[in-house]
């Protein structure tokens, strides 16, 4: 039995399907589409059904894939719609409501957000209208939720009767919902705040401060996990059984050395992906999460917006951005909700070629800030410059058209915790089950190669190309080849090579701009082709070797 | 003569109203036309003031540079300023060939013309004497900073005037709740050689039009408090502004979003740099791209 779940952006829909439904909540795509939305299990009144959360739209009639998969599920017979109305803008949402009920499905209303509205929004009087039941709920304070569950209930028994299709038009839900409300008001306080957040004074400075602080936070929180958790954990109780047990079952040699060596595979399998990964990833989504729910990332969108303009962006655009500095597979992945694919594979490209994943920036602090704590910001500043001049390149020549922002900014929120919490599960677990696994046999051929010698033979083709241009030691090939498989690794092996600061720059700028790793490389072939995956792996790759070359040429000059 | 200027309107995109604080009009879009070297703007300068002193010097010259240019220019303002036959109107630096003064007294104004320099005012008066020129017309020496701003219909900046921007925001601050300033930007290539002033940095209501001569007039409305005139947009509703929405693009999220005829909206903020302007509709916070804007007109 399924169960839609409907209502436009912004309207705590998610909440109400967190409160809905339990632990076992998963991201699927919809069949032939790019479109993910949520599923969950849920039990009311000892009946079992599956809620989906359908992708949020505006209205039923705009054409973007989204809306077109709400639609589908529509067609697609469910045992019934959840919607959910906006007090706040009980219109809008009305007009929606409509829409849905012109399929014609047995349909219960959840009025939302009525915390927000002054006065009552008049339930029986949209109940009598529209011919459904109508509860009136604070889904983040978890008010009315148990009438929800009641109705739910009803409507899995077939005692909810389908609605006559009502009149779908703009002045009929703006009759309906003029009968049904009274004149609102809002917490202006927060209101206050949210509007100066999108102001250029004291948005733009807050807007530096707000992401200095996130940064602080994931660089903080991940360490700080790392260090003082994760890896100690691991090196105390986990790995030396591993090591014993290879230890009895192996001479030592080669399958010795591919299991536990210098690059071993069952050790590294643990120690790269849990130990040194998966502290960003928690600290990075939670900072996300937060930024996410408190409803702050449209308004940095908004501020954005001109400077994106110069390279055919919009602002919108900076959310593929912000998740690329935890890892580029999450961002290229959220480029699928923009509509042009030229734009998408703009973004996935800027994306491979300067945004450093949260691994490989955890690399780079290690490496840089102990020759001096300037080089850390000049390669962040260093990277937003490649971003910017690498956007209005490929803008230039692909002649990318922007889409004019049109989009809701909606209320400052106190995140909620238990929210927060289900969400950081949701993202931990997709990477234990599919970063973890796909890691593990990178890391198993890596292992391989390595101890084979040909990694050590590659790097002697490199040398020329390392030694001569790029003006680094013959061993710094070793890290660039490992790089392919994981992008902090072009970085991390350099650490005890007694670098100068200029070849400490050189390697730093090489490896930003190197080629995405292997996850990466493979997500955009699915996403676009092989064609265009190729095309952006040898635009890094050139991109990479070029302009670090000219950096130590040019640097060599003044230094 | 006259006749001829209108049949010319119809056809060239001159005169066209382009539509108030497009993003092309905003503040930091002109830092792509970075202004020349100082000698090459101030002989640029100079050699169009030298044409007007040469045509106060020999009338006919003037009189045929004044019809090539400000007949036109001036009626087309007028009539998009809305601004009655008889009207008291203050002009700002009229100098030493008071064309906008002329122009303005002959379609039938009562014209007080203004700039600081004796010498200007006393050739623009030797100059009118000459020519014959039309009954309501006054000339007087005081600068545009003291000059008083109160009685006057609509007041006219002239291209020369400087420092412009401040005594434009005096003027629109000063002038009678719904008098119209108007004063001269350079457009494309002229850019490099004038001072522009955006409209939107003095925060009054206003509305482009495209001239000939790489100009363009804008025409400020003192209107504190956002009233109802011709055609306006929602891209050029004052900060903090409310207006009812009078059309707009058929786009289902616009109409979701509550932009939609007959909706209140009130503009909250703006974006540098051509960002999207804030807009708030029934306690809704949106953000819309100004060529958007652009599209929604308002009663």
């Amino acid at each position: 039995m399924e169960i839609l779940l409907i209502g436009p952006p912004n309207v705590g829909k998610s909440v109400l399907f967190n409160r809905l439904t339990g632990i076992d909540v998963s991201m699927a795509n919809y069949p032939g589409t790019t479109v993910d939305y949520k599923k969950g299990e849920a039990c009311v009144r000892s009946k079992r059904f599956t809620l989906i959360d359908v992708p949020g739209t505006y209205d039923l009639n705009t054409s973007n894939e989204a809306e077109e998969v709400a639609v589908e599920m529509l067609d697609s017979s469910p045992a019934g719609v959840v919607f959910v109305l906006d007090a706040k803008n009980l219109e809008s949402s009305m007009h929606l409501l409509l829409q849905v009920l012109s399929h014609g499905l047995p349909t219960i209303a959840a009025v939302n957000r009525s915390d927000l509205v002054a006065g009552e929004v008049d339930i029986e009087l949209i109940s009598a209208e529209l011919g459904i039941p109508v509860i009136r709920t604070v889904a983040i304070e978890g008010k009315g939720l148990e009438e929800v569950k009641d109705r739910i209930a009803e409507m899995l028994r077939g005692d909810v009767d389908p609605p006559l299709p009502p009149k779908v038009a703009w002045d009929e839900a703006e009759r309906i919902s003029g009968a049904a409300r009274c004149p609102f008001g809002t917490d202006g306080r927060r209101e206050r705040w949210g509007e100066l957040l999108v102001r250029p004074i004291p948005g733009i400075p807050l807007a530096i401060l707000i992401l200095a602080l996130t940064f602080a936070l994931v660089v903080g929180l991940g360490m700080g996990l790392r260090q003082f958790v994760l890896m100690p954990f691991f090196h105390a109780f986990v790995i030396p059984p591993i090591e014993g047990a290879v230890d009895m079952m192996f001479e030592d040699g080669m399958v010795k050395n591919i299991l536990i060596g210098d690059y071993g595979f069952l050790i590294k399998t643990i120690e790269w992906p849990l130990g040194l990964v998966l502290p960003y990833i928690i600290s990075f989504y939670l900072a996300l999460s937060i930024l996410e729910d408190s409803g702050y990332l449209p308004r940095l969108a908004v501020l954005i917006d001109g400077l994106f303009k110069r390279i055919g962006l919009s602002g919108s655009n900076i959310i593929p951005f912000l998740l690329g500095y935890g890892c580029a597979v999450p961002a290229i992945m959220s480029t699928r909700n923009m509509s042009d694919r030229g734009r998408r594979v703009m973004v996935s490209a800027m994306i491979c070629l300067s945004v450093p994943c949260v691994a490989q920036s955890g690399a780079f602090i290690s490496l840089l800030a102990e020759s001096s704590v300037l080089l850390v910001p000049a390669l962040f500043i260093f990277s937003f410059l490649m971003a910017f001049l690498f956007g209005m390149l490929i803008s230039r020549l692909t002649g990318v058209r922007r889409e004019a922002m049109v989009q809701e900014i909606p209320d400052l929120l106190l995140p909620d915790v238990r929210m927060l919490g289900k969400k950081l599960w949701i993202r931990v677990r997709h990477f234990l089950r599919e970063g973890v696994v796909a890691m593990g046999m990178i890391i198993g051929v890596a292992a391989v190669l390595y101890e084979s010698g040909v990694l050590v033979h590659v790097g002697h083709l490199m040398e020329p190309l390392v030694v001569g241009w790029l003006g680094l030691p013959a061993e710094a090939s070793t890290p660039l080849i490992l790089g392919v498989f994981r992008r902090e690794l072009a970085v991390l092996p350099l650490i005890d090579m007694g670098l100068t600061t200029l070849q400490l720059f050189t390697a730093s700028v090489v490896a930003l701009l190197y080629i995405p790793c292997i996850a990466v490389i493979s997500v955009l072939a699915r996403e676009f082709g092989i064609k265009v995956s190729l095309i952006i792996l040898v635009a890094t790759l050139s991109a990479s070797f070029l302009i670090g070359g000219l950096v130590f040429q040019i640097g060599s000059l003044f230094l | 003569m006259v006749e001829q200027y209108r049949a010319d309107e119809g056809k060239e995109p001159i005169g066209q109203i382009i539509d108030a604080g497009t993003y092309d009009d905003f503040p930091g879009e002109g830092l792509e036309t970075s202004p020349s070297p100082r000698r090459i703007t101030r002989a640029m300068q100079e050699s169009f003031k030298s044409i007007e002193r040469l045509g106060s010097r020999i009338p006919s010259l003037g009189m045929f540079y004044g019809s090539l240019f400000y007949g036109p220019v001036l009626r087309r303002e007028l009539k998009m300023a809305g601004i009655d036959k008889g009207s008291e109107i203050l002009v700002i630096g009229s100098g030493h060939l008071p064309l906008t003064g002329l122009y303005l007294a002959r379609l039938g104004h009562k014209v007080t013309c203004v700039d600081n320099d004796p010498a200007a005012t006393a050739s623009a008066q030797d100059l009118m004497q000459r020519v014959g020129g039309p009954s309501g017309i006054d000339f007087r020496t005081v600068d545009g900073k003291d000059a008083d701003y109160k009685g006057w219909k609509a007041v006219w900046v002239t291209f020369n005037v400087s420092p412009k921007e401040l005594i434009l925001r005096k003027i629109s601050s000063e002038v009678d709740e719904g008098a119209k300033v108007v004063y001269r930007n350079p457009r494309g290539f002229i850019r490099r050689f004038y001072d522009r002033v955006d409209p939107l940095t003095i925060e009054r209501e206003h509305r482009i039009m495209r001239q000939i001569f790489g100009k363009e007039s804008v025409i400020l409305v003192n209107r504190p408090g956002c009233g109802s005139c011709g055609r306006r947009t929602l891209c050029s509703l004052g900060m903090g502004c409310e207006a009812v929405i009078a059309s707009g693009p058929s786009d289902p999220v616009l109409s979701a979003l509550g932009i939609r005829p007959g909706k209140r909206v009130k503009a909250l903020s703006r974006q540098p740099f051509g960002g999207p302007m804030m807009a708030c509709v029934e306690g809704r916070n949106v953000a819309i791209d100004m060529e958007m804007a652009a599209m929604i007109t308002l009663h």
